[in-house]
This record gives structure tokens, C-alpha cells and sequence, in this order.
């Protein structure tokens, strides 16, 4: 029930969804989060990387959502899925700029390469080195990266979401698995370097 | 099933690469989490839905009469502009203001002009302003303060 990303069930089930979770259905606005909140979870715990403070990030997206479809705020025009990622990726943002802005959080560049104590011994090699190898990433190529593979959004969302043509997005997706395909070639390849 | 249909086979090995740390960052959370989000969240989406609600109520009243204001307003404007012309125009057109002339101008005497100047403070002000431009020409071009502006 975790909402299986792109699939074509996921984009079609939420105008109903959402007309009846902002008609106040309680059903219909767990449905919603059952199809969503993994989605949006994982998109905050890749920067995070913890997951008290993901589910807090995911808490308050819900939290946001259920406000403006509750007051009639949001018009459903066959873009929930752009509006939702738009409000995790500037909550996500705003938690990184915190971070950073934090005087006694060490470099912001620290704080991203900071490795999950949460990593289980059953976390693969290959899951590992890309965890690290997406904290090399510019932020631009990480934020399509994440948006269309932690998020499982759509190339069409995406474009919706950053406001670029989805050929630009295109591209940018496959250079930066240009540059993670380079990184693991290069990077650490120990698991010790990486936890 | 969450490639980008334009990879190469490189590519494409890493993007399910990918799609396995997406499931490992899923899976990472802790057990419920969707029911923790959706008993947390549908109390704030209830209460949206009564605000809104209540608002709109308020407004259904209150929203004719809004409306009708501006057609009110002018419709009264109208009348008492056609009012104040009927008058107007029974007594021969509007009444011109008297001016004096240049002799009751120049009739006006020192101490008259003094005893205005006191009674409306005009006299006050007018010594400020040449306090103030006096001070003005006695700065120097020099002075630090032209330093941290635009110029």
C-alpha cells in the first residue's frame, strides 16, 4: 500500500482521492497517505539522513496539504503530484539552510556527507557507495536525481515542479548518472570509507 | 519502471541502482508510518474544512450586501451632484469667491502681517527653514557622511 511510484494507478487515483479526503473523508485521506508518504519520506531522509527528522519533514508536508485541500485552498487541475513534491522539496531545502545555518553544525558539506548510524549490515555495497556518491552531486543534478527515483515522480511533475522544459530535466537526469557512474568508478570502494 | 526511456545500458544499470537506494531510504522508516501521518494530519484538514466552512457561512450574509454598496454609492453621488447644479443653476451659476485687489494688498501694514504671523505660527517656520539653510551652506562637500551613500 505504499503507492508504487509512476505507476499509472498512482496518478489516477488521487483526484478522487482527494475530493473525498477534502470532502473530509477519513478514508480517503489515509489512502492518500499510504500512496504518497513513503514517497516523500525517502525524498527527505536521502538529505537528512535520519529518520526521526524525515518522518517530522513528512509530518509537516501532510500537515500542509491537509490544510489547504481542508480550506479549499488547493484546485485540483491534474497536478497534485507537482504541488505536493513543491512543498517537500522547500521543506527539505529550509532543513539543509537550518542546518547550515546552525553555529554549532559543522560544515554544510559535513553535514551531507554525515553517514546514517542507522545503516543496517543488510544495506548493499552498491547502496552505499551511492549514498556517498550522491552526496558529490551538485545540487541541482541531486535534486532531479532524488525527485525521479526517491520520489518517483514523472519527468512531466518534475518540470512542473523546478520550471524546466522535461528535455532539459532529461538531460540533467542522465548527466548527473553520468557523474554518479564516474564517482563510483573512482570514489571510495570500501564500505568502511562510506559508513 | 523508473528509467528514463533515453539511457544508455550504463546508465540504465545505475538508474535501478538508484531505484534499490530509493527502497532502502522507504524502508528505513519506522514501522506505522503512515498511520502515525494520517492520525496526525486529518485533525488539521477537519479543522481547515470547519474554518472554511464558517467563513463561508459568515460571507453568504454578508456578501449581497457588499455587493450592492458601490451601486449605492454612486447612485448617491449622482444625486447630489444634480442637487448642488439645480442650486447652482437657480441662483445663476456658482458664486465667485472676492479677491482683494492690488491696492488692499499693498494697504496691508507691517504690524498686520506681524500679528498674522504669530497668531498662525507662520513666522516660526519661516525662521526653522532659514535656520536649516544656513546650516546647509555652511557644509563642507568633504563631510564623512557623503562617504557610506549612494553617491
Amino acid at each position: 500500500m505504499n503507492g508504487e511510484p509512476n505507476s499509472p494507478e498512482t496518478m489516477t487515483a488521487s483526484a478522487p482521492l482527494l475530493a473525498a479526503a477534502a470532502a473530509g473523508d477519513e478514508r480517503a485521506w489515509r489512502a492518500l497517505v499510504d500512496l504518497y508518504g513513503r514517497r516523500v519520506f525517502a525524498m527527505a531522509r536521502s538529505r537528512c539522513k535520519d529518520s526521526t527528522v524525515a518522518e517530522d519533514i513528512t509530518q509537516s508536508v501532510f500537515a500542509t496539504v491537509a490544510e489547504k485541500i481542508g480550506s479549499g485552498g488547493y484546485a485540483e487541475q491534474g497536478k497534485f503530484e507537482s504541488w505536493l513534491f513543491r512543498v517537500v522539496m522547500n521543506r527539505v531545502r529550509d532543513h539543509v539552510r537550518r542546518l547550515r545555518r546552525r553555529p554549532d553544525a559543522p560544515d554544510a558539506g559535513a553535514i551531507e556527507r554525515h553517514v546514517s548510524p542507522e545503516a543496517t549490515p543488510t544495506d548493499s555495497l552498491m547502496v552505499d557507495r551511492l549514498r556517498w556518491a550522491m552526496d558529490q552531486l551538485s545540487e541541482a543534478d541531486r535534486e532531479v536525481v532524488e525527485m525521479r527515483h526517491h520520489g518517483g515522480m514523472s519527468f512531466k511533475a518534475m518540470a512542473d515542479v523546478l520550471d524546466e522544459p522535461v528535455g532539459t530535466l532529461l538531460a540533467r537526469h542522465h548527466r548527473a548518472l553520468r557523474k554518479l557512474k564516474e564517482l563510483l568508478e573512482t570514489g571510495p570502494v570500501t564500505t568502511g570509507e562510506v559508513h | 519502471m523508473n528509467t528514463n526511456n533515453h539511457l544508455d545500458p550504463d546508465a540504465l544499470e545505475l538508474a535501478h541502482g538508484l531505484d534499490g537506494l530509493a527502497q532502502a531510504e522507504r524502508s528505513a522508516a519506522d514501522p506505522g508510518l503512515e498511520a502515525r501521518i494520517a492520525n496526525t494530519t486529518h485533525g488539521r484538514l477537519i479543522a481547515a474544512r470547519a474554518h472554511a466552512a464558517g467563513l463561508s457561512l459568515a460571507g453568504t450574509t454578508a456578501a449581497p450586501t457588499r455587493r450592492f454598496v458601490p451601486a449605492f454609492r454612486l447612485a448617491a453621488g449622482l444625486g447630489l451632484a444634480a442637487a448642488v447644479t439645480l442650486v447652482m443653476l437657480n441662483r445663476g451659476g456658482p458664486t465667485p469667491m472676492p479677491r482683494p485687489s492690488e491696492a488692499a494688498w499693498a494697504a496691508v501694514t507691517d504690524a498686520e502681517w506681524s500679528l498674522v504671523f504669530t497668531e498662525t505660527g507662520t513666522g516660526a517656520l519661516l525662521t526653522d527653514a532659514d535656520r536649516i539653510g544656513e546650516a546647509m551652506r555652511t557644509w563642507s562637500v568633504d563631510d564623512d557622511s557623503f562617504e557610506g551613500g549612494a553617491l
